[in-house]
């Protein structure tokens, strides 16, 4: 037997073991591929749409950063939602939900479907709120538990001592980065992608509670903002994706809180603050992103089984043990292809910049295209596994209660049809491809030296960016296996 | 004028090249050269034969179109029970006997079929990852 045929077949039985589907967060999903026609359609769009891009690009001239914004507090529509008590109102509404949730965790059913514990978590906050701090605004920095938990013990603190300081206020190492935060979401990755349990309630109360605790400890040593900034690893992610978003909050020269309306992914064009570990934690989120998708398809049960080959020798856990491995080298892979895009981009444009720096100004114009995929995986998804939580409201143990008379509601797996989730995923990707090729462009001219310069500096970037695209149609392409 | 119709064309030639592993993808990679066109399998029904606890026979993805009257005839060497995610119905199987799933495919979408323990008491396990899944029924638009 050819050694190609025998990887099949081992790569069939490994797709079929009872445990070997990867845990992927919680829920399923029942999308079709994307049919052929529409992903040459969504091919040739990105291309086409990406020359225009560059077309008018050469024509245009220097472009400021500045851009149109409309303060929604000031609107009698929304006025309200800038007033103190709404805002104290949706904050001990999140306390609210963090706590049920870890008691469920702790005192409820095992059961990971009558439990609230893994729909809140992977369904809930994981996508739907991506979500929303991706395309409406960063909510996370308003309901973060952590955040509001420890500034609730600043103020109590600071009512018994007056002037006092709850934290430490240590001055955070500056050289340490945002790497405390990649090893963070690295954790996290693992924990959504590789981890087989990850569904059971207990376990993901467990991992709360010790995430919490460093939370915390880093916010008692640092100071909250300083930990915010540095070391909370989904405060820095839903942050970037609401850079994306329609919205962003300001404090205006009075001092008043504003909510702006803002053009999307403009938020992306700031490269402030843009550190080396920085790149390393995007990057890392961007390949998360696609791996977490990758591994539903029938290229990743090949790939897996060979990697399995290799380490078959350590025993019980070597199906982990090769996860692991692939999870580890998918931004490792990402990053080196990055690098090398930089380097051409350098070369091309002839700048005296570094590779490093063009690294440091050119990651942010890739989240979108990280959004857009984001989008498309889990449209249908949300929609259908999301109405999960409309039962589990009304019975958040699993106990057999009915709070709010719902806990008899089945979820309707028809709600979205097939080709609704097929047009909107095309339509995410292929927008977030045209922000991210714009995002580039804008970057370029600002920091390169002449036009032609920038113009030449864009060519690798292109290419880099379609690359980037195909490679999230294709998986959106390929038929869902493994469970 | 002549770089942008070259780079142009290169650009084509990468997208069309994309083509490639799409069409692949529709027939799950284990046998390249046959073709499953998306043919309605109903009135007669789709007859499975479990063995060993799997289905047996090289196709292991069925294709209906929605709307269609579906039906599962079921056959098994031991007491199984088999789920149908998606449309949630379970049936279980006893050797020598049919089990038959009827429904409308009313719903679009690729809904994994699995296999549940021989004997399967309530539903500790978690929601269906860790079941092996025996074949995937893909109903299309």
């Amino acid at each position: 037997m050819s050694l190609f045929i025998r990887r099949l077949w081992l790569a069939a039985a490994v797709a079929f073991l009872p445990t070997s589907a990867l845990a992927h967060g919680f829920g399923q999903r029942y999308d079709l591929p994307v049919p052929l026609g529409l992903f040459m359609l969504g091919a040739g769009a990105s291309v086409v749409l990406s020359f225009l891009g560059m077309g008018f690009f050469v024509r245009k001239k220097q472009e400021s950063v500045d851009y149109p914004s409309y303060n929604l507090l000031a609107s009698p529509l929304f006025g309200w939602m800038g007033s103190k008590v709404f805002l104290l109102l949706i904050r001990v509404l999140s306390i609210f939900m963090f706590c049920v949730t870890l008691a469920a965790g702790f005192w409820g059913t095992e059961n990971p479907d009558k439990n609230i514990v893994p729909t809140m978590v992977w369904i809930i906050w994981w996508v739907g709120l991506a979500y929303v701090c991706a395309l409406i605004g960063n909510l996370w920095s308003l309901v973060n538990p952590w955040s509001i938990i420890f500034s609730w013990a600043e103020a109590l603190y600071r009512k018994i001592k007056p002037g006092g300081s709850f934290s430490l206020e240590q001055p955070y190492p500056e050289n340490l980065g945002v790497w405390p935060a990649v090893g963070l979401f690295l954790w996290f990755a693992w924990a959504e992608i590789v981890w087989p349990h990850n569904d059971l309630p207990r376990n993901l109360a467990v991992a709360t509670l010790r995430y919490s605790i460093i939370t915390w400890t880093g916010m008692f040593l640092y100071g909250k903002e300083a930990w915010l900034e540095r070391g909370e690893a989904f405060s820095i992610m839903f942050g970037v994706m609401g850079r994306f978003s329609l919205t962003e909050t300001r404090v205006s020269e009075n001092g008043k809180n504003e909510w702006r309306l803002r053009p999307p992914a403009v938020g992306l064009l700031n490269t402030d603050g843009m550190s080396y570990s920085m790149v390393v934690l995007l990057v890392l989120m961007l390949a998360t992103v696609s791996f977490d998708g990758f591994t539903e398809t029938p290229l990743w049960h090949l790939i897996r089984a060979g990697i399995y080959e290799g380490v078959v020798w350590v025993g019980r856990d070597a199906l982990l043990l090769a996860d692991t491995i692939a999870l580890i080298a998918a931004p490792a892979l990402f990053l080196g292809v990055y690098y090398l895009f930089c380097m051409l981009m350098r070369a091309m444009s002839g700048s005296a910049l570094s590779t490093g720096e063009f690294a440091r100004l050119f990651v942010l114009s890739l989240v979108p295209i990280a959004i857009g995929y984001h989008v498309a995986h889990y449209f249908s998804f949300l929609f259908i596994q999301g109405q999960r939580i409309i039962p589990l409201l009304s019975d958040p143990f699993g106990v057999g209660w009915n709070l709010w008379g719902t806990a008899a509601y089945r979820v309707d797996i028809g709600i979205i049809g097939a080709k609704t989730t097929w047009y909107a995923s095309i339509a995410a990707i292929v927008i977030g491809h045209i922000c991210a090729v714009y995002l580039a462009h804008v970057t370029a001219l600002g920091a390169l030296e002449n036009r032609f310069a920038a113009v030449r500096s864009q060519y690798p970037m292109l290419i880099l960016m379609v690359g980037y695209t195909m490679v999230s149609l294709w998986i959106i392409a390929q038929p869902i296996t493994g469970g | 004028m002549k770089i942008i119709c070259k780079t142009f064309c290169v650009f084509a030639l990468i997208a069309l090249l994309q083509a490639i592993p799409a069409q692949g993808a529709g027939k799950d990679g284990a046998h390249p050269g046959q073709k499953s066109p998306v043919k309605s399998e109903e009135m007669s029904g789709i007859t499975l034969k479990i063995a060993g606890g799997e289905i047996q026979g090289d196709k292991k993805v069925f294709r209906v179109k929605q709307g269609d009257e579906v039906r599962l005839n079921l056959m098994a060497d031991k007491t199984t029970e088999v789920h149908l995610h998606g449309y949630d119905i379970e049936k279980t199987v006893s050797p020598g006997g049919v089990a038959v799933m009827t429904f409308r495919a009313r719903v679009a979408g690729r809904f994994p079929v699995t296999l549940h323990g021989s004997h399967s008491h309530g539903r500790k396990k978690s929601g269906g990852h860790s079941e092996k899944v025996l074949f995937y029924l893909e109903v299309h638009p």
